[in-house]
């Protein structure tokens, strides 16, 4: 791909994400994100390998379900209401026809089923954009939502965290039990949702720091599966013993950055009166930590039996580490400290 | 005078500990020593130790008191001061002679029995220091001494069973006399923590001394199974015919004579303590009457003519616990020593046979010993008279007199007919050994290498077999009982041990008439049974007890706690549950878009649906 | 043995005396004319012997001759033998005497019952 047509492309998903970021109209909104999905097609399909086509072509299905869908909804809406104003939802049936899509762009159980094979089809760099990025859009636009059906909210929300854990331990790829492990955050953004966005927030910005120090990690591993991952103290020695707390910190364990999302939620849910979705949420919670510490296991925890080019890496010069692998890493791990901060800066 | 006596005495025992350590010091000083030079400086030692204690003995003909003397203070703390004293009572300085006569003599003996055994030397060496554990225990007026008395012996008791641990039998009997004596040992420790800390002294004179209560009874149960465990009283018996598994003269001197009266001797020192106290005395008593007369009723079956002795051993100890339990230590005391003459002889005579039949123990195979072995048969049939009781031999003197004082007392009737029948049992016994050992024809095997020119093994027969017709008329003129026997009574209370006994070598002489002929060839019956496999105790306590408890900790501890509840239930459950639905999570990924948009279309319908009908 | 055994189990359980309590009845009851035994050896005496408890019955003064003689002919053991059998014999009366005293206590009780089954009756 020619660096002009990658520069284009890159400024189209900026251009509609912040198009829906900016807008208050339903109609403005899937613009941009019609605009988002368009300019995201060519980067995924940009190595012309048939797993990446075929990837974008279910990128491309799903999307365009939910483009027209949201569309559907939201003329449904001026149509009985007169309105076409975000903010401003009334009717129930557009309410949730409109939550559908939306949650079907993120990949909420039980609409989620894309993500992984898509996430499969790309490379680290390309998925990274898409479990961060590509999530931003979809995400404002619920947020902007008032008046959600709680319940609706909160059963796909546990939903997602179950089929997250529950499809994460059936993997060996790293890019899917990426995906699952994505499945389950957003899970637990759309629960705390009806409640409190301004956590969901928290949560998302956490999610996202985290997730890009994993994705980088894995890419200067050059690591897809488990199997990969147990060379890389031959690659990156310091890299891999700081893997396991950025991986436990995903899980969410004391004291790293990911357990200020989840611990706030389930204090959340507690005052909302909802303990038992918060135990059931917290035992799920366990489910993913399984495989997060799998792959600690591969990773750093042993040292597999390797033969000899295997651990060639050691004795060469490793020149790729970058700052933004720095910065999100060291964030991924020690934020817990920061949480006022965050929480009074990030209200809604 | 009394001054001059506690030197006297004092000195006597100083010097009989160190002519007795002074072979063991020699061994530990030369590194090489002759095969046997242990050996004669032992008998030495023993000899001149029994002379000695001989005169401490005469002395105290002149001055029959209790003497307490404090050698040197041992620890003097705050609170607790600990003084090496020893006690010469009737008690201790009339045992020692016996104690050392008779070892003397088994020590001449086991010369001809252990002279082709490599270790000689050392065996003699657990001897002697067995021997001056004896000492120890039996002077001891220090709870502490004491203690380190009996555990010594021991200590002793374990290493001699053991002595050939070559043999898997051998190491269990050590092993299992170990473990029982170690049940008393508890008794003896909880009695010393006690009083410790109740009377605040582990001086006996002092802890006599001491008002006594209800609570008094706790320390004297705890005795009561210290003299259990040592002495092989029911239910800590069956380690004592096990540990006929070590040499003929170790179960002659540790295992009937000295180590296993220890038990009786503690309750016999003990006394005061309990001679007003009716709980205490009738468990002895019924103790007492059970042992003696189970151990006779597993006597009466056996064929191994050592394990025959030791069940006569556990009868006649039980015998002397009555004696406690009638408030008699004098006499249970004169039944000490009277039976260790007896029963070393016994023991020795046994010994003697098995080593001229090349080790062959069972009385089946023996027989016409008489003609072959005339001396060593006629000390054996003495030695069974004596045990017997029959008149104006040794036994007679303790063992009627027991009996006597109980038919005489108002004591339980239970206790009393046991112990009757145990008597009549032994009768039983007795004749059967004669008849089957000492009667009838040789059925050992053709070449006999029997002789009876050693005068090793022969002397100390002979010596002992005076001993056992005339110690206990000695004994006798030379104890004035502190506490009078009852000698007033119909003629046939009098006679009652003599009759049962009578009756039970009559019957007994009836049974092997008719075993010899074969009336009924029928198989051994239920009583048979019961005698022969020693009552079942063994299997039920050494084989079911550990079994159940195996099993519990089988089912319960490993299969129900480990295994379902720890396992199943926690790490396996949560596995097996979550495992069918992760393939499902996954299978729901086949790669086909339309699954994946009509899921979409599916959910949204249903959502709206609910929804509309306002069910969400 | 067998007689008070069979009595005190079977056939006169209720009135049969107890040995080790005292007994009820007044040793003055039909013989008013009796006096107490007097010990003849003396506290001092049994003190400097040095006596145990159990051996300061009515028959001390018989056994201290017995030690003392034993204490005269040492180391002869079988020396005094007349003294022994004077001791054995006192004891052996004091024995009788005692079982004297309990025969009486046993029939007193009969005859006590017997006396009330008749009160009882009339």
């Amino acid at each position: 791909m020619s660096p002009y047509t990658l520069t284009i492309m890159i400024f189209g998903i900026g251009l509609g994400t912040t198009i829906t970021l900016m807008s208050s109209h339903w109609l403005l909104a899937w613009m941009g994100l019609e605009i988002n999905t368009l300019a995201m097609l060519p980067l995924m399909s940009q190595h012309n390998h048939p797993r990446a086509v075929q990837a974008t072509t279910k990128y491309f299905l799903t999307q365009a379900t939910a483009a027209a869908m949201l569309l559907f909804a939201s003329t449904t809406n001026a149509w009985i209401t007169g309105e076409w104003a975000i903010q401003q939802m009334t009717s129930l049936i557009p309410l949730t026809m409109i939550t559908m899509p939306l949650t079907l762009k993120i990949g909420l159980a039980p609409m989620h089923s894309w993500l992984p094979e898509v996430l499969q089809g790309l490379d680290l760099n390309t998925g990274l954009i898409m479990s961060t990025w590509q999530k931003l859009a979809p995400f404002a636009l619920l947020l902007q939502i008032q008046a959600n059906n709680p319940t609706l909210l909160i059963t796909l929300g546990l939903l997602s965290t179950l089929v997250g854990g529950w499809g994460g331990m059936n993997q060996t790829q790293l890019r899917k039990i990426l995906a699952y492990s994505s499945i389950a955050h957003l899970g637990w953004m759309m629960l705390i949702l009806p409640f409190s966005p301004s956590l969901t927030l928290i949560t998302f910005i956490t999610y996202i720091i985290m997730t890009c120090s994993t994705f980088m990690i894995f890419e200067i591993n050059k690591a897809t599966n488990i199997n990969m991952l147990a060379t890389s103290w031959a690659k990156a020695p310091t890299l891999t013993s700081l893997t396991p707390l950025v991986l436990l910190s995903l899980g969410g364990l004391p004291p790293l950055t990911g357990f200020m999302p989840k611990w706030l939620i389930l204090q959340e849910l507690t005052k909302q009166e909802l303990t038992t979705t918060a135990t059931f949420v917290a035992m799920t919670a366990l489910l993913s930590l399984y495989f997060y510490l799998r792959l600690s296991y591969a990773m750093t925890l042993t040292m597999a039996p390797n033969n000899l080019p295997g651990t060639i890496p050691w004795r060469l010069q490793f020149k790729s580490f970058s700052m933004p692998l720095a910065t999100t890493t060291m964030a991924s791990i020690t934020l817990l400290p920061i949480m006022p901060a965050m929480s009074t800066l990030l209200k809604l | 005078m009394k001054l001059f006596y506690a030197c006297s005495a004092s000195t006597c025992v100083v010097l009989i500990l160190l002519l007795l350590l002074y072979p063991v010091i020699l061994s530990f000083i030369r590194s090489k020593s002759p095969k046997f030079e242990i050996y004669y400086h032992s008998v030495i030692a023993l000899g001149l130790s029994f002379y000695i204690s001989m005169m401490l003995l005469l002395l105290s003909l002149i001055l029959p008191i209790n003497m307490t003397v404090t050698i040197l203070p041992w620890t003097n703390t705050d609170v607790f001061d600990m003084d090496i004293s020893l006690q010469f009572d009737l008690y201790s300085v009339m045992f020692m002679p016996v104690a050392l006569y008779v070892t003397w003599q088994i020590l001449e003996f086991a010369y001809t029995y252990m002279h082709a055994d490599p270790q000689i030397n050392r065996f003699f060496k657990y001897l002697l220091i067995f021997m001056t554990a004896m000492i120890i225990f039996v002077t001891a007026n220090n709870l502490l001494q004491l203690f380190i008395g009996w555990e010594i012996m021991g200590i002793m008791s374990f290493l001699l069973i053991g002595w050939w641990h070559g043999r898997a039998d051998a190491n269990i009997a050590a092993l299992q006399a170990m473990i029982y004596n170690r049940v008393g040992d508890i008794g003896l420790i909880y009695a010393m923590a006690w009083f410790a800390i109740i009377h605040n002294s582990w001086d006996i004179q002092h802890i006599f001394q001491l008002p006594q209560n209800e609570k008094i009874n706790l320390p004297l149960i705890a005795l009561i199974i210290a003299a259990t465990g040592k002495s092989a009283q029911f239910s800590l018996h069956p380690w004592l015919p096990s540990a006929m598994e070590g040499p003929t003269p170790v179960s002659a001197l540790l295992h009937s004579s000295t180590m296993v009266v220890a038990g009786i001797f503690l309750l016999v020192r003990m006394n005061p303590l309990m001679e007003f106290n009716p709980t205490i005395l009738t468990i002895c008593l019924c103790l007492g009457a059970l042992t003696t007369f189970f151990s006779a009723l597993c006597a009466l079956t056996q064929n191994d003519i050592k394990k025959i002795v030791a069940f006569s051993t556990s009868s006649q100890l039980g015998l002397m616990m009555v004696a406690i339990g009638l408030n008699q230590p004098d006499l249970a005391f004169l039944h000490i020593c009277t039976h260790a003459f007896f029963k070393a002889l016994l023991f020795l005579c046994s010994g003697s046979f098995i080593h001229s039949l090349n080790g062959e123990q069972d009385i089946r195979k023996m027989g016409g010993m008489l003609y072959l072995m005339p001396i060593t048969s006629s000390c054996f049939t003495l030695s069974i008279l004596s045990l017997m009781g029959v008149p104006f031999m040794t036994g007679f003197f303790s063992k009627d007199t027991i009996l006597e004082a109980m038919s005489a007392s108002y004591v339980n009737i239970w206790a009393i007919t046991l112990t009757l029948m145990a008597t009549s049992f032994t009768a039983v016994y007795s004749l059967r050994l004669i008849f089957f050992v000492l009667m009838g024809r040789p059925r050992t095997k053709p070449v006999s290498t029997m002789n009876e020119h050693d005068p090793y093994a022969i002397k100390p027969l002979v010596r002992l077999a005076v001993a056992s017709i005339i110690t206990g008329c000695l004994l006798v003129h030379y104890m004035v009982p502190p506490k009078m026997p009852v000698i007033t009574m119909p003629p046939i209370l009098k006679l009652a041990a003599l009759i049962v006994s009578l009756i039970g070598f009559v019957i007994a002489l009836g049974l092997a008439f008719m075993a010899n002929k074969q009336l009924k060839p029928k198989p051994p019956s239920g009583p048979h049974h019961f005698s022969n496999m020693l009552g079942f105790f063994p299997t039920i306590i050494h084989r079911f007890i550990p079994k159940i408890i195996l099993t519990m900790a089988q089912k319960i501890a490993s299969k129900m706690i480990d295994q379902t509840w720890l396992k199943k239930t926690g790490p396996k459950a949560a596995s097996n549950i979550n495992k069918p639905l992760a393939t499902t999570t996954s299978n729901v990924q086949r790669g086909m878009i339309k699954p994946y948009i009509t899921l979409f279309l599916l959910t949204l319908t249903i959502a709206g649906i609910l929804v509309y009908f306002t069910i969400f | 043995m067998g007689s008070h055994l069979v009595r005190r189990y079977i056939t006169e359980r209720d009135t049969e005396p107890d040995p080790s309590r005292e007994f009820e009845f007044d040793p003055h009851f039909g013989f008013p004319e009796r006096k107490e035994r007097v010990m003849i050896a003396s506290q001092e005496q049994m003190n400097l012997a040095q006596l145990p408890l159990e051996q300061r019955d009515y028959c001390a003064h018989y056994l201290l001759k017995f030690l003392k003689c034993k204490r005269d002919n040492w180391p002869n053991i079988f020396a005094c033998k007349h003294e022994r059998h004077d001791w054995d014999y006192c004891e052996h009366q004091d024995y009788v005497m005692r079982m004297k005293e309990y025969e009486r206590e046993r029939r007193l009780q009969l005859r006590k019952k017997r006396i009330e089954a008749q009160a009882k009756a009339a």
